[in-house]
């Protein structure tokens, strides 16, 4: 269970930011986070992973806190971010040994989760290039399979269809329905609202900052689309 | 033309920090800009306080003719080692380099963006000093005229000369190394520095005397070249313009270089992609630490600028030793240093020689910073401080590593030292390379800065490199006092206070926490 509480963090010296935003997550849930550029999606979302520090609130997952252990509570959190900038020294190879090291997975396991997603993320012999001769979608994929390798209870995505291909894209939708059948959370930012609407079972809308819907999918798909509904709230602007 | 001007002049008010001065409604970031503007007018002080004091140092022993040969050569060894430390790679290409290529400008002006920016920047320091030099002569060197006419001639000359001679020996070494497919961040960065730097370490080691007016007389370009044969002797201004002819004939090679061979120099200062095949079915994850380590070592070596500002002291701790080691020069074995009220031994000299090297370390006051925008990775895992700050501690460590053996052999072998002394001045090294590390990294820690263009903002022009260095400095001065006036009491007390904040820094890192964005 993702549980966020008021959970603020503004930017020094100015309004922007997030502000009280409060979430519940259970087990299963695939959570659509959606807004406006420059609205508070990707600010939220380092705060809940630990990149940035926050003004007030609480973050927990299955009552492990952030601020209190956030080794305990990163050793169970997946993140891709919307650029993922890596070691560019490293070869793709080393870097999920990093990673593997990092997260303490054993070998075994490391072995069946590798081999299984590079064979479905189509990476082949570009495993052993160096990481800055990769396209933005080839990250984007070395990350995913960082982050789906030591199988965390908590999946959270910025914008993660962005520079990948059509399989990798198909790929991921059907991981994150996998994963999140077999117990995890997963949270995700994005503008494509239609895929949104297929794939996940809540949303929430942000808005300047605040949360502006917070709801289940069904709910508010039997007022109107989400595109609609996107247009109605961010129509003033 | 005025595209690139007006371009030029807008990358120079941004690196200078004048538009965050200007436009920036962030308190933050203007407090920023007045503290690097602030840093960059005292450096230009302390620089003209220096050439003053040249030219009252030649006025008093009446060799005020000497000033602008000595001045010219200051420059070209001080602008010329920067440009190696910064990277020649800046020349070629920089995180705008896509930007400037897309831009409505000339081909050969897009070539030459980063060159000209460098240039503009070289042409400013050298109008400083030089003019600054002319301004203190006019009433002393007869002919006013003649010598502005040589300053206006050397502010021009020298940040060309400096500019080819770095970028053809920075060329020439990186074909030398992919000839003999050697691809090596750390060889190619000591054999540049050594290749630029040798004349004026030969000069220094031939000459009668460690006097500054000796050494930078005789290592003046004109001399270097040629074109004076008497280094004692004022230039006149037919040399200079030979000076200028050699200059241009070196800029042409450059520019050459540029324009018919720019995608070869792209390339060549580009990573290379190859990597040996490894099997793809198997992945082990090594220990934490080994991990670490390991990243810590590859992003180390990724940068020529990283290992050239940080392995100047590692690599003259070893080549100092093995002089001592190898009785080199006897200068260094058997003199004794008379001072008018005390005798420096040659055991001291070793000793403080050993500290100056160790101390002067900044490699893990920007190893936090560097990780860069990559910090994400460090800041998501489930990683504790203390892991992280040993791996980073660790590849400073290593850097010494050849260095500490050695003079711990020269101090246990050649001075003949007792047991007791030698494991004092054993533990002391080592727990005084731990202390330095340590510190920088704990500076690191309170100064982060993750957003950065350039990697020498954070290496050589980083709040916690200059913190660092300044407490680098305080140790040496007060190790060097201490262990003057008592030698086996300072080693234990010295001793004693490395340990008593090694403690104090691992109980504080044990409680912090990596420094968030």
């Amino acid at each position: 269970m993702l549980s966020i509480n008021n959970l603020t963090k503004l930017y020094k010296g100015s309004e922007k930011g997030i502000k009280n935003l409060t979430l519940d997550l259970a087990e299963g849930d695939i959570c659509a986070f959606i807004g406006m550029n420059g609205a508070g999606k990707t600010t939220s979302i380092k705060s809940i992973v630990g990149i940035y520090g926050f003004d007030q609130g609480a973050i927990e997952l299955d009552g492990v806190s952030i601020e209190k252990n956030p080794q305990e509570f990163k050793q169970m959190v997946g993140y891709s971010p919307d650029t993922p900038v890596l070691y560019g020294n490293m070869t793709g190879y080393s870097y999920l040994e990093l990673i593997g090291s990092i997260y303490q997975i054993d070998n075994e396991t490391i072995n069946e989760q590798l081999n299984t997603l590079l064979k479905k993320l189509n990476f082949g012999s570009a495993i052993h290039e160096l990481i800055s001769t990769y396209s933005h979608g080839m990250k984007q994929r070395l990350v995913l399979i960082s982050i789906l390798m030591h199988n965390p209870k908590l999946i959270i995505l910025d914008e993660p269809f962005v520079g990948l291909d059509p399989n990798a894209t198909y790929f991921l939708q059907e991981e994150m329905k996998k994963r999140a059948a077999e117990g995890s959370i997963v949270l995700y930012s994005t503008h494509v609202l239609e895929v949104a609407e297929k794939l996940c079972n809540k949303v929430v809308m942000i808005h300047n900052g605040e949360v502006v819907v917070n709801d289940t999918m069904i709910n508010l798909l039997s007022e109107s689309s989400l595109g609609e509904k996107f247009r109605s709230i961010t129509a003033h602007e | 033309m005025s595209k690139l001007i007006q371009l030029q002049k807008y990358i120079l008010a941004n690196d200078f920090q004048f538009s965050r001065l200007g436009s920036s409604n962030n308190q933050d970031d203007r407090k920023h800009a007045v503290l690097t503007l602030g840093g960059y007018c005292a450096a230009v002080v302390m620089a003209i306080g220096y050439i003053v004091y040249i030219a009252f140092d030649l006025y008093s022993n009446e060799e005020s003719m000497l000033f602008f040969p000595i001045l010219s050569s200051i420059l070209f060894w001080a602008l010329g080692f920067w440009t190696i430390l910064s990277g020649i790679k800046k020349m070629i290409v920089s995180s705008d380099t896509e930007l400037i290529f897309s831009l409505p400008l000339p081909l050969w002006q897009a070539k030459f963006f980063n060159v000209i920016r460098l240039l503009i920047l070289y042409l400013l320091i050298a109008a400083i000093a030089v003019f600054t030099g002319t301004l203190l002569h006019m009433f002393i060197l007869p002919d006013f005229w003649f010598v502005l006419l040589s300053s206006l001639l050397l502010v021009v000359i020298l940040p060309l000369l400096v500019i080819a001679i770095t970028f053809i020996i920075s060329l020439a070494v990186k074909i030398l190394l992919n000839f003999l497919r050697i691809h090596n961040n750390v060889i190619e960065a000591l054999l540049t520095i050594f290749l630029f730097l040798s004349p004026l370490l030969y000069i220094t080691y031939t000459s009668a005397s460690l006097n500054y007016k000796d050494i930078f007389s005789n290592s003046s370009p004109l001399y270097l070249f040629g074109i004076i044969s008497n280094s004692t002797s004022e230039f006149g201004f037919f040399d200079l313009v030979s000076l200028l002819a050699i200059t241009l004939a070196l800029v042409l090679l450059t520019g050459y270089v540029f324009t018919r061979r720019y995608a070869f120099l792209v390339a060549s200062y580009s990573p290379s992609s190859k990597r040996k095949a490894r099997d793809s079915s198997t992945f082990s994850s090594n220990s934490l630490f080994k991990s670490l380590f390991s990243k810590e070592l590859k992003l180390y070596l990724s940068s020529i600028t990283y290992v050239s500002n940080t392995v100047l002291t590692p690599v003259l701790l070893l080549i100092g030793s093995l002089a001592y080691l190898f009785n080199i020069s006897p200068l260094l074995y058997d003199t004794t240093l008379e001072l008018s009220f005390i005798t420096l031994s040659s055991k001291y000299i070793f000793i403080l020689f050993t500290t100056v090297c160790t101390l002067l370390t900044t490699t893990t006051s920007s190893s936090l910073s560097f990780e860069g925008q990559s910090i994400w990775i460090l800041l998501t895992s489930p990683l504790s401080l203390m892991e992280l700050a040993k791996a980073k501690i660790a590849l400073n460590m290593m850097l010494f590593v050849p260095g500490l053996a050695c003079a711990i052999l020269v101090y246990t072998q050649i001075f003949s030292s007792s047991l007791l002394d030698s494991l004092l001045f054993i533990s002391f090294t080592i727990t005084s390379l731990m202390l330095i590390s340590m510190v920088g990294f704990f500076v690191n820690l309170k100064f982060p800065n993750y957003n950065w263009s350039s990697e020498m903002e954070v290496i050589k022009q980083g709040k916690s490199t200059i913190i660092t260095a300044m407490i680098s400095s305080f140790l040496i001065s007060i190790t060097a006092i201490l262990i003057l006036l008592d030698f086996n009491f300072t080693f234990h007390l010295l001793l004693l206070v490395n340990i008593s904040i090694m403690t104090f820094l691992i109980y504080k890192l044990r409680e912090c926490t990596l420094p968030r964005e």
